[in-house]
């Protein structure tokens, strides 16, 4: 497998940490080696399921090192460098450069005003242009705009980026970036869970998401029964997927806290997200574990 | 109760050739203000392009900005990353670097789930000495932030002030009764009434912004015609500070685009008739 190549089922991998909020080093390890063991393609690390935002460049750089040293070359290792401005980005990439990822992973600037389609082409060519890493563009539908087909398509081009994440949740908007993206070098895979299967049917390359920590093996038999045409074992487990997502999306509390508790009670973590965020209550442990309960 | 601050005049962040900051420009915008009174400065903030600032880049303007002001004024700057702990980081090294407020959002990359989230990120933030002026920025977080939420804030110890920064007065109408409110100067120029507000153009017109409550409506209409000539809440005021020769680039930090020549001729045709009128209120002191 080429190491600069991202597809198949890539886990936006959870940060782990201790109840001081250092890294967990432990259940890093521990995560990580069920993921691969479980047959994932690739790891995330330090996306927004990593709560890569708001990590500092020293834990950053740590959790790079002790990820790179777990997966010891098995499946690619990617990592979100989720500053708000290109500057910024540039600055934090070179000081994790060395630090172990065979790929980046950045979102368009995040910043008013809303940045242009020629602005997210600018931001992504100057960053290819002064490192050498490639990039994995991270399409976030949460940014200030959304990345138009036409310019996924210059993006794929580019001969720094290897992969596209789109994240936007309406299938419409989504065939259309797996149409501007095909034929290029670079890979698509979908954000989220929702989209998993569809995408994948419709060509996508793979899937990144947050609940693929818990279950890597649905996930990764989803990924097989597409690559086969199964449409009927995709539609059943994509409908169990959507059950773990409404689990993370329907509480009212965030959704880092649920994939913490749920990692927890299944032993791959500690609850512990970095402020603000809180660990979850009793009542919303009790719904967790009964969504678990449907799976385990 | 922190001190009332009616205005805050925010310098921008002067590119020097090859992308740098040009420190000298900003040495002298922060002299500049200083000798025309005013008493808090912010660098590296919303007009200063925070989010395209290089660690360094930050530091080296508050340490810039706090030799220039000479302890004649007070400098603010910004501290806006994402999440408690990075904010917190931020604050950390701009106390060292000499800074005395710090400018801080809601995170942005984060979708604060409930208030609870919201009052604990800042109430953390808030311990720190100097004190926090919270901003309310929808265009960089996605949301408004619940006017309960900002009446708790504002009442937390190490809260100097509320910075409201949305664009239009809707929300400032909610909180103007219960809150010291800072507001953005346009809404000043429109003729909102206001505790305090940030101005970007008090670097450029540093006499007519004393109190642009008592200017008349043509300068106002020019003044908003040149806030509103560029997309980029500082690519206007750096082009007008090029133009009145205050720095030698009036670009915005790369890679962002630059404004066009129409932008360029509303600038220079603002500028003009403003500075007269400057001119004209500094000789009649």
């Amino acid at each position: 497998m080429d190491s600069k190549q991202l597809y198949g089922i890539v886990p936006a991998l959870i940060t782990p940490l201790n109840e001081d909020l250092s890294l967990d080093i432990d259940s890093l390890a521990k995560l990580i080696e069920y993921q691969i063991d479980e047959g994932v393609h690739g790891i995330f690390v330090a996306g927004m399921t990593g709560e890569g935002a708001a990590l500092g460049t020293a834990q950053l750089i740590e959790l790079i090192r002790y990820s790179a040293r777990f997966i010891a070359g098995r499946v690619p290792l990617c990592a979100g460098v989720l500053e708000a401005g290109t500057r910024r980005t540039l600055e934090t990439a070179l000081a994790i450069a060395d630090a172990g990822a065979d790929i980046l992973s950045t979102t368009v600037p995040h910043a008013p005003p809303a940045p242009t389609q020629s602005d997210i082409a600018e931001h992504f060519a100057f960053l290819c242009r002064h490192i050498d890493l490639p990039w994995m563009v991270y399409g976030n539908s949460g940014s200030l705009t959304n990345i138009a087909p036409d310019t996924f398509h210059t993006l794929a081009c580019l001969e720094g980026v290897c992969a596209i994440k789109d994240t936007r949740p309406d299938f419409e908007g989504h065939m259309k970036n797996i149409i501007a993206v095909r034929g290029t070098k670079a890979t698509l895979l979908t954000g989220g869970e929702y989209l998993v299967g569809p995408g994948l049917l419709w060509g996508s390359d793979g899937n990144i998401s947050g609940a693929t920590n818990l279950f890597p093996r649905l996930f990764c038999d989803l990924y097989t029964a597409a690559r086969t045409g199964n449409a009927a074992c995709v539609q059943e487990m994509s409908e169990k997927v959507a059950v773990l997502h409404s689990m993370t999306s329907c509480l009212g509390v965030c959704w880092l806290s649920v994939f913490k508790y749920a990692g927890s009670r299944m032993g791959l973590m500690k609850p512990y997200c970095l402020l603000p965020s809180q660990p979850l209550d009793t009542a919303h442990m009790r719904i967790v574990d009964q969504t678990l309960e449907q799976f385990m | 109760m922190a001190e009332q601050i009616f205005c805050m005049a925010e310098v921008p962040s002067f590119a020097a050739s090859k992308g740098s900051v040009d420190l000298q420009a900003v040495h002298a915008a922060v002299t500049g203000l200083v000798k025309a009174g005013y008493t808090h400065i912010i660098v590296a903030g919303f007009g200063g392009e925070y989010e395209n600032l290089t660690c360094s880049d930050r530091l080296d303007l508050i340490a810039c900005a706090v030799d220039a002001a000479n302890d004649k004024a007070k400098i603010i700057a910004g501290a806006m990353d994402a999440g408690t702990h990075k904010a917190a980081a931020r604050i950390a090294e701009n106390t060292a670097a000499g800074c005395h407020m710090h400018l801080c959002i809601a995170s942005h990359y984060f979708s604060f789930s409930n208030p609870e989230e919201l009052t604990r990120h800042f109430s953390t933030l808030a311990k720190v000495d100097g004190g926090l002026i919270v901003a309310d920025s929808p265009a960089h977080t996605g949301f408004f932030m619940p006017i309960s939420s900002l009446e708790q804030i504002s009442r937390m110890d190490g809260v100097a002030a509320v910075y409201e920064h949305a664009p239009d007065s809707m929300q400032l109408a909610c909180l103007q009764d219960t809150l010291r409110v800072t507001v953005r100067e346009e809404l000043v120029l429109l003729g909102t009434q206001a505790m305090g507000f940030v101005s970007r153009l008090a670097l450029l017109f540093p006499y007519l912004m004393r109190d642009p409550r008592a200017l008349s409506e043509s300068v106002r209409h020019s003044l908003l015609q040149l806030l509103r000539a560029g997309n980029h809440p500082a690519a206007a005021v750096k082009y007008a500070a090029h133009f009145l020769a205050l720095c030698a680039c009036g670009d915005l930090l790369p890679p962002a685009a630059g404004l066009n020549d129409a932008q360029k001729l509303v600038i220079q045709a603002a500028v003009s008739f403003a500075q007269s009128e400057d001119l004209r209120m500094r000789h009649g002191q």
